[in-house]
C-alpha cells in the first residue's frame, strides 16, 4: 500500500464523485433479489462484480482516482440511515422530475452499530488500479437536514451526533489504509442561519482524522459556504459548476483550499466536448492555481446512461489532458496527495 | 356564517407510486402523451375521493402534472429557456429554473387551462357541488426571484412582466375554463433577501392580479415568518392569505389580521415538511386564536406544498384536516 510520503498525482488529477450508473443487469439481480428470486449472499456477489466492471469503466475513461461507483447505495442519506441504528423509514419522496429517495425519520437516538463503508473500501482497494481512491461518507448535517425528525430537540442535537457516528465510521476507513474520504454535505449552505454550528458539525465528523478528507457541496448558494472557507477542516471543496454554466466563479476568490471543480453537468445528458472542459479549467485557473484543482464531474453520475457517464468521463479526461500539455511547457507536471487544509 | 373554518388541500399532493409509473413508461415511449392525460385523471379522481371521505371541501388537482410549481408552465412561456437543476429554497428539491433570455410572454395553446378544466369534470362528479378546485400557480415574486434573468436586466421590470405578461393572460384563460379560484405560491415573499424595491413592485403586481381577474386569490406564503413583511400584506388584504405555522410559531402571524387587515387566513396548520403529526386540538387553538384575532373567514390546511412527504403520511395529514374542520362545527 502506497504511504502517504510517495504518492504523487498528476497535476489536475481527475476523479468522480463517487456514483455511477448501475449496470443494467445488476439493476435487474437487485429485482430478482426484491421478489425474492435470489439470496442475500448473490446479491453481494452481483455487487461486488458490479464494483469491478464500474471501476473498469472509469479507469478506460482515464480517471486517477475512481470510487466504487455506490453500487450498493439506492441513495446517499438512505444508504447511511439504514447502517446507523435510529432511523424508520416511512415511503419515498420526490427530489425533483420523478426520482424519489426513501427519506429517513429519526425516531430514537441515533448510534454508531458497525462499519457500513469499510468492506465497500476494502473491496475497491483489491479491484483498482490505481493508487488512490476514493470512499464517498454522507455528512451528519446532510443526514440531520434530510431526515424527518421525531426525536430530538433539535437538528443540531441530531447532527452532533451524527457528527460521532461519523467520526467513527472515517476513523474505521483510516485503520484499514483508505488515504482519501470524501463527505458529501449538499445540505450544507441550505439553512445559512444555521452554518455556524453545521460547520462544527463537519468538524467534528473529521476530528482526529489523518488522511484526506475532501466535502462535496452542491446545487448550493456557495456564497453562504465562503466566509467559512478558513474554519473547514478538510483539505478540498468538490463543488458543482458546469450546471450553473460557470457562473459564480468569483466566489472561489479567497479560497485557499483545494478545489475540487464540476466540469461536466450530471443532470444533462448531453455530452460536453473536450474543449469546453479545457476552457472550464482556464477560466477557473484565475482564481485557482493548478496546483490546488483537482477535476470532476459536478456530483454523482448514477442518473445517466452508463454509456453517457462514461462518455462524459472520457471527456473530462481529455479536457483534463489539452491542459495539462499547457502546464507541462509551464513546468507543472506533478502534485502530491494532501492531507493538510489548505493549498494556496 | 356557516363555517367556522374549511379544510383545504394546496399545491401539490405527493405522486401515488401509479403516477410514477406513468411518468416512467411516458419516459420510455411506452405511452403516448395522450394517454398519460387519460391515466392522469384516474389519479385526480383517486385524490379527489379520498379529499372528500376526508371532509376537504377546498382543493387542487395533486399538480400530478407538475414537476414542481414552475415546471411546465415556464415551458409555455416565450422568452424562457429552463435550465440547469435549482434547489427549491431549503428542501432537499429541485427545480428546472427559467432563464429569461427574451420578452416574456404566455405561448398560445398553453394546456394549463385545458387541464384545468379536464380535473374539475373530475371534481364535480366526485363532489357534486358544494365544493371549489383551486389552480396552484407560482407568484410573480417567486417566479422573478428564481428566474436567470438574462434581458431585462432589472428585478422590477422583471417581476412586471412575469405578473403582466404571464400570470394575468393564464388565469383569465383559466377564468374561462371554469376556475373560481387561484392559488399563487409566494414564499419569496417571506423568504429574505430579496430587494425592497422588489417586493414593493412585486406587492403591486399582485394587487393588480387579485384586483382585476374574474377569480378569487389567495396568496400563500410558506417556509418563513410573515411578521416581518407584514407592512406588504395590508394592500392583499382582498386576499386569502396563506401561513405557514410551522415557521410562525408563538403567533406573531396574528399580527397581519390586527394590524394589516387581513380578515381571510389560510392557516398552513399541518406541516408538509415533517412526519410528525399535529394534534386536532392543537390546530383548532391556532383556528379559535385567529377568530379571536379578527379573521373573517378562515381556511386550515398544509403549509407548503405536500412533495416533501411520503403520501402515506400526506394521507394521514389530509384527514386530520377534515378531522379539524368536522371538530369545528362540532361534528
Amino acid at each position: 500500500m502506497a504511504s502517504w510520503a510517495e504518492v504523487e498525482l498528476p497535476v489536475l488529477p481527475t476523479t468522480v464523485i463517487g456514483s455511477y450508473p448501475r449496470p443494467k443487469w445488476l439493476r435487474d439481480f437487485i429485482n430478482r433479489f426484491r421478489a425474492g428470486r435470489v439470496s442475500w449472499k448473490q446479491l453481494a456477489e452481483a455487487f461486488d462484480d458490479a464494483v469491478v466492471a464500474v471501476v473498469r469503466d472509469q479507469e478506460v475513461a482515464g480517471v486517477d482516482i475512481p470510487s466504487d461507483g455506490e453500487m450498493r447505495r439506492d441513495e446517499m442519506v438512505e444508504y447511511f440511515a439504514e447502517g446507523i441504528g435510529g432511523f424508520k423509514f416511512y415511503g419515498p419522496v420526490r427530489v425533483w422530475g420523478n426520482n424519489y429517495f426513501r427519506k429517513p425519520a429519526v425516531v430514537s437516538r441515533v448510534e454508531y452499530r458497525e462499519p457500513i463503508v469499510v468492506k465497500e473500501y476494502l473491496h475497491l482497494r483489491g479491484v483498482a488500479r490505481a493508487r488512490v481512491v476514493k470512499v464517498t461518507i454522507t455528512g451528519p448535517y446532510t443526514i440531520a437536514d434530510w431526515s424527518y425528525n421525531e426525536y430530538y430537540s433539535s437538528k443540531e442535537d441530531l447532527a452532533f451526533d451524527l457528527a460521532k457516528v461519523v467520526n467513527s465510521e472515517i476513523k474505521k476507513l483510516e485503520e484499514a489504509g483508505a488515504l482519501y474520504v470524501q463527505v458529501d454535505e449538499p445540505a450544507l449552505t441550505t439553512h445559512p442561519e444555521e452554518m455556524e454550528w453545521a460547520v462544527e458539525a463537519v468538524n467534528r465528523a473529521v476530528e482526529g482524522v489523518n488522511i484526506k478528507v475532501g466535502l462535496h457541496v452542491c446545487y448550493s448558494n456557495y456564497e453562504v459556504l465562503r466566509p467559512y472557507y478558513d474554519r473547514l477542516n478538510v483539505s478540498q471543496l468538490a463543488l458543482e459548476f458546469a450546471n450553473r454554466g460557470f457562473r459564480g466563479l468569483r466566489v472561489l476568490r479567497g479560497l485557499n483550499k483545494e478545489l475540487g471543480f464540476g466540469v461536466v453537468n450530471v443532470h444533462s445528458r448531453r455530452v460536453e466536448t473536450p474543449e469546453e472542459v479545457a476552457r472550464a479549467i482556464g477560466k477557473v485557473m484565475r482564481y485557482v492555481r493548478p496546483e490546488c484543482l483537482y477535476i470532476n464531474p459536478d456530483c454523482g453520475l448514477k442518473l445517466l446512461p452508463r454509456g453517457v457517464a462514461k462518455e462524459k468521463l472520457r471527456v473530462m479526461v481529455e479536457g483534463v489532458k489539452i491542459v495539462r500539455g499547457r502546464l507541462r511547457r509551464r513546468g507543472i507536471e506533478k502534485v502530491v496527495l494532501r492531507r493538510g487544509t489548505t493549498c494556496e | 356564517m356557516g363555517y367556522v373554518a374549511r379544510a383545504t388541500l394546496n399545491g401539490s399532493y405527493p405522486r401515488y407510486p401509479g403516477v410514477a409509473r406513468l411518468y416512467s413508461r411516458l419516459a420510455s415511449g411506452k405511452l403516448s402523451e395522450d394517454g398519460f392525460g387519460r391515466e392522469i385523471l384516474k389519479y385526480v379522481r383517486k385524490l379527489f375521493t379520498q379529499l372528500k371521505a376526508s371532509g376537504v371541501e377546498f382543493f387542487t388537482d395533486g399538480m400530478f402534472r407538475w414537476d414542481d410549481i414552475f415546471n411546465p408552465l415556464i415551458r409555455f412561456v416565450r422568452g424562457v429557456e429552463v435550465d440547469g437543476l435549482t434547489r427549491f429554497y431549503d428542501n432537499n428539491f429541485f427545480f428546472r429554473s427559467p432563464v429569461v433570455r427574451g420578452r416574456l410572454g404566455l405561448r398560445e395553446g398553453c394546456p394549463i387551462p385545458t387541464w384545468f378544466r379536464e380535473s374539475l369534470r373530475v371534481a364535480t362528479e366526485v363532489f357534486g357541488d358544494g365544493s371549489t378546485l383551486k389552480q396552484p400557480l407560482p407568484g410573480p415574486i417567486t417566479l422573478a426571484t428564481n428566474s436567470v434573468d438574462e434581458f431585462y436586466r432589472d428585478p422590477a421590470t422583471l417581476v412586471h412582466e412575469w405578473g403582466s405578461e404571464v400570470l394575468e393572460p393564464l388565469i383569465n384563460e383559466l377564468v374561462r375554463a371554469g376556475c373560481r379560484v387561484v392559488e399563487l405560491h409566494e414564499p419569496s415573499l417571506t423568504w429574505g433577501g430579496v430587494k425592497q424595491a422588489v417586493l414593493s413592485s412585486g406587492v403591486k403586481v399582485l394587487v393588480k392580479i387579485i384586483e382585476s381577474v374574474k377569480a378569487d386569490v389567495w396568496v400563500l406564503t410558506y417556509f418563513k415568518p410573515v411578521s416581518r413583511f407584514r407592512r406588504y400584506f395590508s394592500e392583499l388584504s382582498r386576499a386569502v392569505i396563506g401561513v405557514d405555522l410551522a415557521a410562525n410559531r408563538g403567533r406573531g402571524y396574528l399580527r397581519l389580521i390586527k394590524e394589516c387587515g387581513v380578515g381571510r387566513v389560510m392557516l398552513g396548520a399541518v406541516d408538509s415538511r415533517n412526519t410528525l403529526m399535529e394534534g386536532v386540538k392543537e390546530v383548532v387553538r391556532e383556528v379559535r386564536a385567529a377568530l379571536r384575532a379578527g379573521a373573517t373567514e378562515v381556511y386550515v390546511g398544509n403549509n407548503a406544498p405536500m412533495d416533501f412527504i411520503p403520501e402515506v403520511v400526506a394521507s394521514r395529514k389530509v384527514k386530520l384536516l377534515g378531522r379539524v374542520a368536522r371538530y369545528l362545527r362540532g361534528g
